[in-house]
């Protein structure tokens, strides 16, 4: 392969990706810029504009200046770490452009007064087929060439050529056999057997539907009718490619022809695919139909389960693939139930968590080792959370561990205002408290009137994350630094009074001056 | 039935979610877009669909199995058993229903509104095509 070629390639791939991210806000659902979900009311508020723009800005710079470097580099060692490292500051100017629409969206509470609703088919959708044509043609192809093969299969030199340099000359030989002569048809039947697969698998996955959207599953079917026709062509165009240098080496096998044409040619076609394909999705997607009125209710604030906006973590959701929020395709669940084994060999290697002296006797005598003691719970519609989750180990009944807050309904943020507790009984000293808190329901509930005298502790500067890392912790450090959004700690009370000892109780929105705490002794 | 039926739910509200679910499911069937017979999503399939824990999922189907609403077949798993044009379920299940659309119209009545008959014309009117179509097929 020849200088050209090689600086041709790495140019066009950077073009690509830059291309793709790019494409990437048009893409999504409006009321998903750059992945933060919206209010519909806001899609086209300054703040989320001077974002996405921002980005955009962002994304064509470091594009040119990544397809500057691949020029530059000239080698096809090159050309690879250049493009991920453009992938991977695209993705870091994602994260980073995102923040000011959080915290526009926190500060300004932007979900407190929508209607919001989960949408799920009851029952089954029909769903765009797999594209089977396209790895028909793959097998076709593959079946051509071995045939072909075996014809000249005689005519082939001995020992054979099974690995070429950037030139296109031969640099490692094996003696002639089926296996060295047709070897590499196995990868392309591999690829094509490995979308296959993918395709009907995507086919299982959960739609999704935003609720609010004219057409809710408008957008699901299109991507996933674009993946399909995606899926099919790459199938085509990866056997293509192995069948064309397979051929090459048959034909010539002293040199390789068509290598540097074989590439441009399939990274040209694979491009143009995507291009197409996004585009018709794009197109597609639009919601046809009366724009939704004012007051309708929309998709929830999910914020919460998607790090950084593009990592999906959610314990509750049995899906194992799910959409993408942000462009075309799937993501895996990395919360999935399946991945716990591997989770938990995490948390136990960063040791037991001890919070702080007076929740320390209780948290030591869970012997299972898993998180107990306290732990805040964000209200994702505001800057600070209202009232807490209460985890303090006096607080609860010594026949029952503290509950970490485990909404069923995990795709939506907490309500507006309203504290949210679950797991903790309550024993004030006073009268009995009002509120019944119920064990075992199936998702947190919310401190109503009844609740006037829970005494419900706010923790305040607790020093544990939700993560249950401490702050002064390596792994948490690291936790803040990707996220730090994630977390949210260092409550402090009203008049910025320090309150770990707890000694102040408030309930549903305020203090309750009467209520204490139940000191439990041992 | 005219397309697939698509749920809400609130994931705000007060109601629990498994609740909702059935309400959801019990409107559908008086609507007429869950036919008798009809199968429901799998457990896993919904919960999937919403993003939800299983067990909440399967918390509304026991319900509504309890209530009569769905049944199991081995073939196609939640099944709707009984529709608006089937006799009248138990008396115990309508006594029940009773005392809950006493609780209803009573707190209506206590909200002041002015004509709580007109609001219950109102809801069966909506119901009423669905309600007839079952039984003429049937017929």
């Amino acid at each position: 392969m020849n200088h050209v070629g090689t600086t041709a390639i790495g140019v066009g791939a950077c073009l690509l990706v830059g291309l793709t991210l790019l494409l990437l806000p048009s893409l999504s659902a409006r009321t998903l810029p750059l992945g933060v979900s919206v209010p519909r009311e806001r899609a086209d508020a300054p703040v989320v504009r001077h974002a996405v723009r921002t980005y955009r800005t962002a994304v064509a710079v470091l594009t040119v200046v990544a397809a500057l470097v691949a020029a530059l580099v000239r080698s096809p060692e090159g050309v690879l770490p250049v493009t991920y490292g453009l992938l991977a500051l695209g993705c870091a100017a994602f994260v980073l452009c995102r923040r000011p629409i959080r915290a526009a969206k926190t500060s300004e509470g932007w979900f407190r007064e929508v209607p919001v609703r989960l949408t799920a088919p009851l029952g089954d959708v029909p769903r765009p087929p797999v594209a089977v044509h396209w790895y028909v043609l793959a097998a076709a192809l593959v079946l051509a060439t071995a045939a072909f093969g075996w014809t000249r299969y005689d005519t082939l030199p001995d020992p054979f050529p099974t690995h070429w340099d950037g030139d296109g000359r031969p640099d490692a030989f094996a003696a002639r056999s089926v296996w060295s002569a047709f070897g590499p048809l196995l990868v392309a039947v591999g690829l094509t057997v490995l979308l296959a697969a993918l395709a009907s698998l995507v086919r299982r996955t959960p739609l999704r539907p935003r609720a609010g959207d004219a057409d809710p599953l408008a957008r699901p079917l299109a991507t996933e009718r674009a993946a399909q026709s995606l899926l099919g062509v790459v199938a085509l165009l990866g056997a293509g490619l192995v069948c064309a240098v397979l051929l090459d080496g048959w034909l010539h096998p002293e040199r390789l022809r068509w290598a540097g044409f074989t590439l441009v040619v399939f990274g040209a076609a694979l491009a143009v695919t995507v291009l197409v394909t996004v585009l018709v999705t794009a197109v597609r997607s639009r919601a046809r139909g009366p724009a939704p009125e004012a007051g309708a209710a929309q998709a929830p604030d999910d914020d919460r389960l998607w790090r950084g906006g593009l990592l999906y973590v959610n314990r509750e959701d049995p899906a194992l693939l799910v959409p993408k929020r942000v462009g075309v395709g799937w993501t895996l669940n990395v919360g999935h139930p399946s991945g716990a084994p591997w989770r938990s060999g995490c948390s136990s290697s960063s040791g037991p968590v001890s919070p702080s002296p007076s929740w320390g006797p209780r948290s030591a005598r869970e012997p299972s080792g898993r998180l107990r003691g306290p732990h805040v719970v964000r209200d994702a519609g505001r800057a600070q959370p209202p009232a807490l989750l209460v985890g303090d180990d006096d607080l609860v009944a010594a026949e029952r561990a503290t509950q970490r807050d485990r909404r069923r309904d995990p795709r939506h943020q907490a309500g507006a205002d309203r504290a949210v507790v679950r797991g903790v009984d309550v024993r004030a000293e006073r009268e009995p408290a009002g509120p019944h808190v119920q064990v075992g329901a199936d998702r947190a509930q919310r401190l109503g009137q009844g609740a006037a005298r829970t005494a419900v502790q706010e923790p305040r500067d607790l020093g544990v994350a939700l993560d249950g890392h401490r702050r002064d912790e390596a792994l948490r450090a690291h936790l803040l630094e990707a996220d730090p959004e994630a977390v949210h700690e260092g409550v402090r009370g009203e008049g910025g009074e320090d309150l770990v000892d707890g000694r102040r109780c408030s309930g549903h929105r305020g203090r309750l001056p009467h209520a204490r705490r139940r000191t439990m002794e041992g | 039935m005219v397309g697939t039926p698509l749920i809400d739910l609130d994931p705000t509200s007060e109601v629990p979610i498994y609740q909702q679910i059935r309400d959801r499911v019990v409107e559908a069937i008086a609507a007429g877009t869950l036919p008798v017979g009809s199968a429901l999503p799998s457990v896993r399939a919904l919960a999937g669909g919403f993003g939800i824990n299983t067990a909440t999922v399967a918390k509304a189907y026991e319900r509504l199995r309890g209530e009569g609403f769905l049944r199991t077949t081995s073939k196609s798993g939640s099944v709707v058993a009984r529709g608006p044009g089937d006799p009248p379920s138990p008396p115990h299940v309508v006594d029940d229903w009773r005392a809950r659309v006493h609780t209803l119209l009573a707190e209506g009545h206590a909200h002041g509104v002015p004509d709580v008959v007109a609001v219950c014309r109102e809801v069966l009117a909506g119901l009423a095509p669905a309600t007839r179509e079952p039984a003429e097929e049937t017929s």
